[in-house]
């Protein structure tokens, strides 16, 4: 089987004078994958999802999707992707229908099955009444759902998802968990990209971790628990970012916010030594 | 979404324009459908209270056919073509640009697009074609907002030929100015990151709304200032204006006249946008996307500073504001007026306004007097500067503004945290706004009159002094206001014209009353200033110390 995603030596950076954000990527994805996207604040998550959706184009190496360099052909595979990102950007005065069908123009689907599609997922999400109000109306989790309904909407193979449960409730949790589960038998590859370890740990089929710019592990959850000897995602990530000291900077924490008037005690200080 | 937009419809017609070229038709129709569909509801959006028919774009396009009203009228002063077409284009020009940088630079700083439409198959040529031409239709829909009279006039005095002047005018004028401006927001991009860059289209938001409402008040005016008998002359700098390639062109399709130097400055008010235009295509749009990105790193830094004049307004607080709490909301209301930049923008223009208008008011008596010595006599001891009173009901009326905000959602804190009386939110915002924004205007006011009117006015000056303040105070209790930065800043950004007119008509009271009974008195003037001391002390007493009034069911 061809790999669907595949990365040779992808680095970049954001100006002439910056660091390196991505300090060499290699890394083939198979298809039907779900795979586990991790890593601290900073380490290069979203700027790797924003290469792949053509988002950023001044990136050195290359990035083939379904076998093609996404440098010479960017624009026809973007028909079989889909994206919902971290951050709710929407046309929020469109309501959730008209955004919908913008969508779907976009991708030159048949419009009545848009339609049709539409109603049914809101109907399925349990938003049946939003769909034609206008989307500034909706709260965290309708607009979370309206972003996820939008990325399915033209059945694409490749999902980019970059924290899509945020705002959910814990029903849709467990409703979405299980329709990527089904959509990945079905063949479709999911990037996942989270910072809860709990749900990266159960629906990945193999874990990617990033730490500044470079992979860290990479492998399914028995390999890397094998190979770092943890437990649990959450005491591999924390292990393999080099973080122990959770505890003591709790603690400090702590006796920062309890603390009555300066002179007290002087731990502040302390804590910051501590963590450098 | 609705797809009876004029534009689509002629675009439909023309379709096989973009046959040979990369750009997609449909995705083309369909992202400009979308962006004239939000447009049409950015307004509608905030009319929350009350239904506006006119959105804002419509509401602007009228704001522009009236000022075009008053370039007609000067079209039908006898001057040469070429005078009358560089005023036309040096108008066009002024407004088009304004209007590009101050409400297109949402559409042409758009991030959103990057995100959701980028994502999808579309080429970017494609969208960044869309988004051209999204502002060209609006150019050119202001373009005959501006224009439509001025057409109808001089066609009436130099026939038809001329409307085929306008037609290229148009065209090129538009692509010129588009060009411009993307190339000048493209420079600005890659030199300044982020914050700082957002801080520099606001400082030009902001300059240019000055000047568009100072000149407003000045249009009455012109044909003071013009000077019937002009001779053109063409200079060396004479070629460097936009304004006067245009009226070459003028001069040479519509009159025929082909002096050398009309024929060059024709020459290049064609040869001037294409080459931009190629440049744009060529240099410009292929990186206008990495440009963009870097509006959103955020890289604001607010490090307390501890400079004199940070310490001076420090203590300034503390005298006046001896309440902790007052003074919290104080710097508060100040952090709030000096970052906000829509609230800037609304606010700023304004206040300039209250610097200009007593000098506008001034203005007919100073030009009668020859020298500024001999002036200088003729106006010591004069009442002149009861003129600051104009600049007082600018300065107060502007306090409306301080109810919104870039991110009123944030007002929640006022509920949220544990404040029994919520007087004590609006009182910091009064004194933080007194000192920010009506202080220096006041000090710029009393320097003024007293330069001119001379020492005899100090008493005067000094009593209009304290009753901004009082002014200010009564403002406050005028209209029910919302807690200070807790509405959406609104589109049109236009005040409530009633309190301002109560304003102005309780000015203009107080103003006559000083003017007829006080003069230049000193004795008279000193009580008066007691009196008003002690009125305003027991105003603010009254408003804000004193327990409030339990309301009964």
């Amino acid at each position: 089987m061809d790999a669907v995603i595949k990365m040779t030596n992808l680095r970049m950076r954001y100006n002439d004078k910056a660091d390196y954000v991505l300090k060499g990527i290699d890394l083939e994805i198979m298809p039907g994958q779900i795979i586990g996207y991790i890593g601290p604040n900073g380490a290069g998550k979203s700027t790797t999802v924003k290469i792949m959706l053509g988002m950023i184009q001044n990136y050195e190496g290359d990035v083939e999707i379904f076998g093609e360099n996404i440098k010479t052909n960017a624009v026809m595979y973007k028909q079989r992707i889909g994206y919902v990102p971290e951050v709710a950007v929407i046309y929020d005065s469109l309501s959730g229908y008209e955004y919908l069908i913008f969508i779907g123009e976009l991708y030159k689907l048949d419009l009545k099955l848009v339609e049709y599609k539409a109603k049914e997922m809101f109907k399925l999400f349990g938003i049946q009444e939003a769909l034609y109000n206008r989307i500034s109306s909706y709260s965290k989790g309708m607009k979370q759902k309206l972003l996820i309904i939008s990325s399915l909407i033209h059945d694409p193979d490749i999902l980019f998802f970059d924290e899509p449960i945020s705002g959910l409730d814990a029903n849709s949790v467990m409703v979405f968990k299980e329709m990527i589960k089904q959509l990945s038998e079905q063949g479709k590859t999911i990037f996942y990209s989270s910072h809860i370890m709990e749900v990266v740990e159960k629906i990945s089929d193999r874990i990617i971790l990033l730490n500044k710019g470079v992979i860290a592990a990479d492998g399914d959850f028995e390999m890397l628990k094998e190979k770092s000897k943890e437990g649990s995602l959450q005491d591999i990530f924390n292990q393999l970012t080099g973080f122990n000291e959770h505890e003591i900077i709790a603690k400090s924490l702590v006796e920062t916010i309890r603390l009555n008037s300066i002179g007290e005690h002087d731990s502040a200080d302390t804590m910051i030594q501590q963590e450098v | 979404m609705k797809k009876d937009f004029l534009l689509i419809k002629i675009l439909t017609k023309i379709r096989g324009v973009f046959k040979n070229t990369s750009v997609n038709f449909e995705d083309l129709i369909t992202i400009l459908s979308l962006k004239l569909t939000l447009d049409d509801r950015k307004s509608s959006a905030m009319g929350m209270a009350k239904k506006q028919k006119l959105t804002g774009m419509k509401s602007n396009l009228l704001m522009q056919g009236f000022f075009g009203l008053f370039i007609g009228l000067v079209m039908l002063v006898p001057f040469d073509l070429f005078y009358k077409i560089s005023i036309i284009t040096a108008m066009d020009l002024f407004f088009m640009v304004m209007f590009m940088i101050s409400d297109f630079s949402s559409v042409l700083l758009d991030t959103r697009d990057k995100d959701i439409i980028l994502t999808k198959p579309v080429s970017l040529e494609t969208m960044n074609v869309a988004r051209l031409i999204h502002v060209i239709y609006y150019m050119i829909s202001l373009f005959l907002a501006l224009n439509a009279i001025s057409i109808c006039i001089l066609t009436y005095q130099y026939g038809v030929k001329i409307l085929l002047g306008f037609v290229i005018m148009l065209v090129l004028l538009s692509l010129f100015i588009v060009f411009v401006t993307t190339i000048l927001y493209s420079i600005l991009l890659e030199q300044f990151s982020g914050e700082k860059l957002k801080d520099i289209i606001n400082a030009f938001q902001i300059m240019l709304s000055v000047v568009t409402i100072i000149s407003y008040q000045l249009v009455g005016r012109i044909f003071e200032f013009v000077d019937f008998e002009m001779v053109i002359h063409i200079r060396w700098w004479t070629y460097l204006l936009p304004p006067a390639w245009y009226a070459s062109l003028f001069k040479v399709l519509v009159e025929g006249d082909f002096t050398r130097a009309y024929v060059i400055m024709a020459i290049l008010s064609v040869l001037v946008p294409i080459i931009s235009g190629s440049a744009l295509i060529k240099w410009i749009l292929p990186k206008y996307e990495s440009y963009l990105s870097k509006l959103q790193i955020e890289d604001g830094v607010f490090i307390p500073k501890n400079s004199l004049k940070e310490r001076l307004k420090q203590s300034l607080y503390n005298i006046v504001a001896r309440d902790h709490k007052e003074r919290a909301f104080m710097k508060f209301a100040d952090a709030n007026l000096s970052r906000d930049r829509k609230l800037k923008l609304m606010i700023l223009p304004n206040q300039a306004l209250g610097y200009v208008f007593p000098l506008i008011m001034i203005l007919p008596f100073i030009s009668r007097s020859n020298g500024i010595q001999g002036l200088l006599t003729e106006l010591n001891g004069s009442l002149l500067y009861m003129n600051a009173y104009w600049a007082i009901v600018m300065f107060t009326s502007n306090f409306e503004f301080m109810q919104y905000s870039e991110k009123f959602e944030a007002s929640f804190i006022y509920d949220s945290f544990p404040i029994e009386d919520k007087r004590v939110i609006f009182i910091g915002a009064i004194k933080a706004y007194y000192i920010k924004y009506m202080l220096p205007g006041m000090i710029f006011i009393n320097v003024l009159f007293l330069f001119l009117c001379g020492m005899s006015s100090l008493v005067g000056l000094l009593i209009i002094d304290v009753m901004s303040f009082f002014l200010l105070l009564l403002r406050y209790k005028m209209t029910h206001l919302e807690l200070p930065f807790s509405k959406e800043v609104s589109s049109s950004g236009n005040k409530n014209p009633a309190p301002v007119f109560g304003l102005m008509g309780l000015c203009a009271l107080v103003a006559g009353a000083q003017f007829l009974f006080v003069k230049n008195n000193v004795l008279m003037g000193l009580l008066v200033l007691i009196v008003m001391v002690i009125m305003t002390q027991l105003a603010y007493v009254s408003l804000f110390k004193r327990p409030e009034k339990i309301k009964q069911n």
